[in-house]
């Protein structure tokens, strides 16, 4: 300070001016931070931790000076500058609902006032301490018509994510995802592990997620816009002339939000011994005499004590005896996180910079799951010369997961085996070698465990670098050029005592390059200043090309060395690589008359190589149209004081899905199987010229209100896409030696409600209290498929038309017979049957079910701040998803399979008059007399189950040290901090985790605390 | 001025690219050409023949060929705890013998009718030309027969008189316009078209290839099996004899009965008119969940022979050595494993594996043969005995003499149908024995499971849903 009084009388001799000032918000609090500009002479100040800036050397004159700074209303005044010092202190409004936030459209940046299609914003602010590895899960909940659901809870692990419901039928209704101007490529991922490319950018380095939701608004990606759009910005510097530094230290704990609940060895032995009393013990035979049941039980008992005794109990054991192993106990492994990100940003007018560094190392909470990241972020914008500008952005990420096998029913994935492997097996024998288990000793997960490892590297270069001219202060051109680059290395290993072929590698290497360049010619323009003229003009190019490389050795000489050159006979190699291109026209032209009439055109010609060549550029044109009815004299007038702000919004726009496979339309003499050392070839596939993308056609109507003065604001929006010209494969008679031809027909309905709340409940006395809230209403049906066609498939989901996609077609659950315990089910005239027909034709018994789609999703975010204490509690919800509950109904509830059983055994019916949902334990599908016993093999209603959920999904709250504190260790400032992850769930549904299906990696609960140092 | 000269100049540079159009092209698959640049290159033409034999690595014609017709009667059965192929140890509607192939088979012919019918003039050889030609008519035939046997009645043996056989193939789709709806054709039209092809196929082919490959012996024994099926007894003993006369395969000897099918003792099974070679042994060949090993003698072990069976054999009986003990030995030769004992198997047989599927190649790895010389003397035996032909005692005693039992003094079809049963468990041929003669579906008596009557209409495949809607055309069999 000292240093800084010191200098303004020399500043004053120069016989130029000084304009200083605090800033503060509305309860007097300073604010740091702030930038403080003088437009005329682009010359600021940042305000530092007591909210004070100073601006020197002013030529003395009039001046417009703003001061702007996220969160709130942008100031602008005018002022005097002469050769003394002037005192300007500036007192923000907060702008909690973000109306001058600028919302990235594509290409375009416009206020949100100006928006007229449907856009969702997620900010920085938003997300600031919730410890997760991608931008995906950043948005599940907090973005109104986006639905994400985890795929795996490996730390790292892939989301399914849609926007406005799933419009495709075989092809992805993955959205296009950018990150700053660059299309990220999904292509060659891991085989070891779940994982998503954008792990390469560290959350805290993105400063705000914007979803382009309908077709109007995702109509200038043309035909990459069907599935939305999702837009990630990096942070960037900034032109205060100060530099700021954080560090921030984060450590964290995560463990299994539930499991199943398993029966012990004595209940198993029981069950087993029952079910093989009950059908007559069918393999028996040698020693079954069914008129004697005492016999039967003595004969039943002999089968499962063998059973006992092949997995290394002693010979003659009491069933007492056999001892229980909890084999969740055994998989389930609670992980420890930290993270480390050091952040420098700052600049001046002609260079600006953010600079963010970041290590993260994340266990899992199941055995041998782990991600760590090594990150480098660096923005960089350089003013060349008074008309040119250049920007560079660069990712680079270097991470790396070890994994484990993740879902399905793989016998060697661990949540799957941990409900697979009966009670009565054992990790280890007495004598510390691995135990037979029910899969076999190689199949033991304590081998999976200790000797076999599945690990994962990748290396992310996601960057950009673009000129910027400057014709006028109204017209510029940028032209930028984008690479994506990845680089995925697998590596498989399970040492000689793991493998059965004396040791074996596999490494894979995926490399992908996808670069891109775009070319924008950007005008805006007023005219009487009230005809607000804007508009884009571009063309983008983009090629993507990966090289797949596998490789497979066996016979390893020890189990130190992990590598192909280690092994053998490297033994099996295979490789391929493949390509696209597309290329692509576009313009916008926006026009607002007075900030009342806000219309915006679009369109865009794109071509893509994998089309069919008669068909391969197509136009998908956009426009919307807002009314600003609250700007209006006649509104004014009303005098409806409350109201600030209502918008009528309405668009229709066209965008295309091209996400099929590369070479889908050609016809082809493709490889196939191999045979005496040559690699066939074969006819695998049928041409088609007229192949194309399939086309998304968007209605959206929206309401924007603000009111309570600014307290309370509320969008609304409706929309009916219809997806059209799905790409299905039409079925050809399987004797031409074809299953069918890609065409280009079928259609699928999406139509849908959102509703967005934002309101400030107090803000008063210091107290903060906000609340968003956001729900989305979705349904979705087929409308039409190959011509004369009515379903896809004869399977359970059937995809038929008039139907949901996902919707089910199955026989409806009866229950079980109190009188024989046999299991029933409604025939098609709503009669008990106990075989139903489950095959086409007048007789079929099967109805339409729910599917595995979400109904209802959205969630409700509260933070509510004081001093320098803010807390955030935030729910996620979905409503009206069901999942088939492989281990709960398919293998844990019945002996069959002699593997493990939940503990819902003990509800299967013992007696006449149990009423309950289990039939008896039967080994065998059909009971004496033809009737069904086993309901597994009939896929009933009751295979389900509706995954409806609220969840606690996250609660943060951190301090800031007050300034009196942090000045005297010369720090800026000091934040501590503590946040939890999926802390609760209210639902009904009994699996592990209704976010996923039935076996695959549950997500955790995780608990963080941390802290964040500004120097 | 110069602002106007900016702007033109960037919209030239913009718009210039407009014009190419191209940008677009030049890209190419890296693992597929087109038909028409394919079948005009000698090393693509091999790849296609490599291709139509890759095909019998399938499913279906590996395990699903050689154990759902067994499962189904009464040569092995469901281990306690397994579901592979328990559907037809119980007889349950829609299991099916070997229904699996109708969707490979028509790859298969697909394949070969591009081999046998696509080659364009002087891009190879007349000589390799008509080689190929008579491989692939064979792999035609074999793959309708595989249909044929599985979906209608032999001729002459219809219930009811339904006399449909299956869609025949025998022009190559390589366009749309050839993937037309067809209707079956009557399992004599099948039986024709099959006698056709194999008998120009004998005259095209000789016994020069790797008993690998297709060859003339092979073509004659396939002529021979297919006769039986059909009841021209005479073919079939015609056929058989040529086959044998033609072949370097020879019967093995009584040493070599316990090994004959351990890649690591012969090279190829010294009885194997035809063996498939599999595609990539050391890389767990058809894999944990579809390999004959993993079904049969490791991992899975979910088929064990019957008791039933095992009662058929003398003590002597050299093919006592093809059981072991019920274990998951992993690869290579059986050593018994009781650490890996499969729980199950005791209660069912006395705790007995059949160990003709090794993996002796690598883990879950087998070479198969599709004919093996004995089959050969059965057929003449059978052929003769039925047809009312000279010496059916002859072929049945060699085949015993190396077996190490005795020989019979007179020979009943039943006494055929046991050494049938004997000699090829774990092949592929009792359901369809019983089958084709028109006789009870029978069930091991020691197992709860009732006969299946040759009238039931589980005897025939079923078609599947997708394939009736798919095309009009094709009739459901009787009773589905």
């Amino acid at each position: 300070m000292l240093l800084l009084v010191g200098l303004v009388p020399a500043a004053a001799l120069a016989q130029s001016g000084v304009l200083s000032g605090t800033v503060t918000d509305e309860t007097g609090e300073a604010i740091p931070g702030v930038n403080v500009v003088i437009t005329q002479l682009t010359k600021g100040d940042a305000t530092d931790v007591e909210g004070k800036y100073s601006i020197t050397n002013i030529p003395a004159g009039t001046y417009t000076v703003t001061a702007s700074f996220t969160g709130y209303k942008k100031y602008e005044t005018t002022v005097q500058v002469g050769s003394g010092i002037v005192t300007l202190d500036i007192t923000m409004e907060d702008d909690i609902l973000g109306l001058d936030d600028v919302v990235i459209v594509g290409y375009q940046t416009v206020s949100k006032r100006e928006v007229s299609g449907a856009v969702s914003k997620v900010s920085a602010k938003d997300f600031k301490d919730v410890p997760v590895q991608s931008a995906q899960s950043i948005l599940q909940g907090r973005a109104a018509g986006v639905q994400i659901t985890t795929q795996s809870g490996n730390p790292g692990g892939a989301f399914t994510v849609t926007v406005r419901g799933a419009g495709s039928i075989n092809s992805s209704s993955a959205p296009l995802y950018i990150v700053d101007g660059v299309q990220v490529s999904f292509a060659n991922q891991s085989s070891q592990t779940s994982q998503t490319p954008l792990n390469a950018i560290d959350p805290n380095s993105i400063e705000s997620i914007e979803v382009l939701k309908d077709a109007a608004s995702a109509s200038i990606y043309g035909a990459n816009g069907a599935n939305g759009v999702v837009i990630i910005t990096t942070k960037k510097g900034s032109n205060t002339g100060r530099t700021n530094i954080t560090a921030r230290s984060e450590f964290g704990y995560r463990e299994e939000i539930s499991r199943f609940g398993v029966a012990n060895s004595q209940e198993w032995i029981e069950y087993q011994i029952q079910a093989r009393e009950n059908s007559g013990n069918v393999f028996d035979f040698l020693q079954d005499n069914p008129a004697n049941p005492a016999g039967r039980r003595t004969a039943a008992e002999t089968t499962v004590r063998n059973t006992v005794e092949s997995f290394g109990h002693a010979a003659g054991i009491a069933f007492a005896d056999v001892p229980t192993t909890n084999w969740q106990d055994f998989i389930y492994d609670a992980g420890f996180s930290q993270r480390y990100t050091l952040t420098a940003s700052g600049g001046d007018n002609d260079t600006q910079y953010f600079l963010n560094g970041g290590y993260e190392d994340t266990e899992g909470h199941i055995f041998n799951s782990a991600f760590t990241r090594y990150n480098i972020t660096a923005n960089l914008d350089q003013r060349l010369n008074s008309k040119l500008r250049t920007s560079v952005q660069i990712n680079l990420a270097n991470t790396a997961q070890t994994g484990e096998c993740q879902d399905g029913s793989f016998i060697n994935c661990p949540v799957t085996a941990s409900g697979f492997e009966p009670p009565i097996t054992m990790p280890f024998n007495a004598d510390g070698t691995f135990a037979n288990t029910r899969f076999g000793t190689r199949n033991n997960i304590a081998l999976q465990k200790e000797l076999v490892r599945r690990t994962n590297r990748n290396t992310q270069i996601l960057g950009n670098s673009s000129l910027t001219y400057e014709f006028t202060n109204w017209l510029t051109f940028k032209s930028t050029f984008g690479v994506d680059y990845r680089v995925v290395s697998d590596n498989q290993f399970r040492p000689p005592i793991a493998s059965t072929l004396g040791g074996q590698v596999f490494e894979a290497d995926r490399e992908t390059t996808n670069w891109s360049t775009n070319n924008v010619l950007s005008a805006r323009k007023t005219f009487s200043e009230k005809h607000n003229v804007s508009g884009i003009l571009g063309m983008e190019y983009r090629r993507e090309r990966s090289n797949v490389f596998t490789s497979f050795g066996t016979g390893l000489p020890n189990g130190l060395l992990s590598v192909i050159n280690a092994t053998s006979t490297p033994n099996a190699v295979s490789g391929f690589n493949t390509e696209f291109r597309q290329a692509g026209y576009f313009a916008r032209a926006n026009y607002d008359y007075d900030g009342k009439y806000i219309v915006s055109a679009t369109a865009r010609y794109d071509g893509s190589s994998r089309f069919g060549s008669e068909e391969r550029w197509g136009f998908f044109p956009g426009a919307t149209a807002a009314w600003r009815l609250s700007e209006e004299d006649f509104f004014k007038n009303l005098n409806w004081g409350g109201v600030e702000e209502i918008k009528l919004r309405v668009g229709y726009g066209t965008t295309g899905n091209s996400l099929i496979a590369n070479f889908a339309s050609r016809s082809a003499l493709g490889v196939g199987g191999s045979y005496n050392g040559l690699t066939g070839l074969t006819l695998s596939r049928l041409g088609n010229d007229l192949l194309t993308w399939e086309e998304a056609e968007e209605i959206n109507v929206g309401l924007d209100v603000i009111f309570l003065k600014g307290r309370l604001s509320a969008n609304i929006d409706a929309y009916q896409r219809d997806n059209n010209e799905l790409l299905l494969n039409r079925p050809l008679p399987r004797d031409s030696g074809f299953g069918g031809i890609n065409q280009n027909v079928g259609s699928v309905r999406n139509e849908g409600i959102e509703l967005q709340l934002n309101s400030v409940n107090v803000d008063r006395a210091g107290i903060l209290w906000t609340t968003n809230f956001n729900i989305s209403v979705q349904r979705n049906e087929i409308l039409s498929l190959n011509e004369g066609q009515t379903s896809l498939n004869g399977g359970s989901v059937p995809f038929a038309v008039g139907q949901a996609r996902t919707a089910r077609f199955i026989p409806e659950w009866a229950g079980i017979n109190p009188a024989n315990g046999l299991p029933m089910w409604y025939d098609r005239n709503g009669d008990i049957t106990y075989n139903p027909v489950l095959t086409a034709g007048a007789n079929d018994d099967r109805r339409f079910f729910d599917g595995s789609e979400e109904d209802v999703v959205g969630g409700l975010g509260n933070t509510i701040s004081y001093k320098g204490f803010t807390f955030d509690v935030f729910f996620q919800y979905s409503f009206g998803r069901t999942i088939f509950m492989t281990q709960e109904f398919f293998f844990g509830t019945t002996p069959i399979f002699t593997t493990g059983l939940l503990d819902d055994i003990e509800r299967a019916w013992q007696q006449p008059g149990d009423v309950t949902d289990l039939p008896r334990v039967f080994i065998g599908s059909t009971e004496p007399g033809g009737s069904t016993a086993d309901p597994r093999v009939t896929r009933a209603d009751n295979a389900y189950q509706d995954a409806s959920y609220i969840r606690l999904k996250n609660m943060t709250l951190s301090y800031n040290l007050p300034t009196s504190i942090t000045e005297k260790i010369n720090l800026r400032g000091v934040r501590l901090y503590a946040s939890g992850l999926n802390l609760y769930t209210w639902t009904a549904f009994t699996g592990l985790d209704p976010e996923q299906s039935s076996q695959s990696f549950p997500t955790a609960l995780q608990v963080n605390g941390g802290i964040e140092i500004n120097f | 001025m110069n602002k106007l000269r900016n702007i033109a100049l960037l919209l030239v540079a913009v718009l210039s690219i407009q014009a190419c159009t191209e940008i677009l092209e030049d890209v190419e698959p890296s693992t597929e050409i087109t038909p028409e640049v394919g079948l005009a290159d000698p090393g693509a033409i091999a790849a296609v023949r490599a291709n139509m034999y890759s095909r019998l690595h399938a499913f279906a014609f590996t395990t699903e060929l050689m154990l759902a017709p067994e499962a189904f009667a009464d040569n092995i059965t469901s281990r306690d705890g397994s579901s592979r192929f328990r559907g037809q140890a119980f007889n349950n509607v829609r299991s099916g013998m070997n229904d699996g192939a109708y969707g490979v088979a028509y790859l298969l012919i697909n394949d070969a009718n591009l081999l046998a019918e696509g080659i364009p003039d002087g891009v190879i050889t007349d000589a390799l030309r008509n080689q190929y030609r008579g491989e692939a008519l064979v792999l035609r035939a074999f793959a309708h027969f595989v249909l044929v046997r599985g979906f209608g009645y032999e001729p002459g043996q219809e219930v009811s008189g339904f006399n449909l056989g299956v869609i025949v193939r025998t022009e190559p789709v390589v366009g749309l316009s050839d993937a037309d709806t067809r209707a079956r054709s009557t399992n004599a039209e099948v039986y024709t078209q099959m006698n056709a092809d194999l008998n120009a196929a004998i005259a095209l082919l000789d016994n020069s290839s790797s008993r690998n490959f297709v060859t003339q012996s092979f073509a004659q024994g396939l002529l021979a099996r297919i006769n039986l099926y059909e009841g021209n007894h005479a073919g079939a003993n015609a056929a058989a004899t040529a086959a044998l006369a033609g072949t370097s395969a020879a019967l093995a000897t009584t040493a070599q009965v316990a090994t004959m099918f351990d890649e690591t003792a012969f090279a190829i099974n010294p009885e194997a008119l035809f063996e498939t070679l599999l595609a990539n042994p050391a890389a767990e060949g058809q894999g944990v969940n579809s390999s004959l090993n993993a079904y049969t003698a490791s991992q899975w072990v979910a088929q064990i022979p019957t008791p039933g069976l095992l009662a058929l054999y003398d003590p002597a009986d050299a093919r006592n050595a093809w059981y072991s003990a019920c274990d998951d030995n992993g690869t290579g030769p059986d050593t018994d494993n009781p650490a890996q004992a499969i729980a199950g198997c005791t209660a069912i047989n006395g705790g007995l594996e059949l160990n003709k599927w090794n993996g002796e190649l690598g883990q879950f790895a087998d070479n198969i043969p599709l004919m093996r010389v004995s089959e050969l003397l059965l057929i003449q035996a059978e052929a003769r005995l039925s047809g009312g032909i000279a010496d059916p005692l002859t072929p049945i005693n060699t085949l015993r003499a190396q077996r190490g039992v005795a020989a019979l003094g007179a020979v009943t079809l039943a006494d055929i149908l046991n050494e049938r049963r004997m000699e090829f468990v774990g092949e592929g041929q009792r359901g369809f024995d019983l089958k084709r003669l028109g006789m009870t579906m029978t069930k091991d008596p020691g197992l709860t499971a009732p006969d299946v009557p040759y009238t039931d209409f589980r005897i025939l495949n079923d078609f599947a849903s997708g394939d009736l809607d798919t095309n009009e055309d094709l009739i459901q069999n009787p009773g589905y």
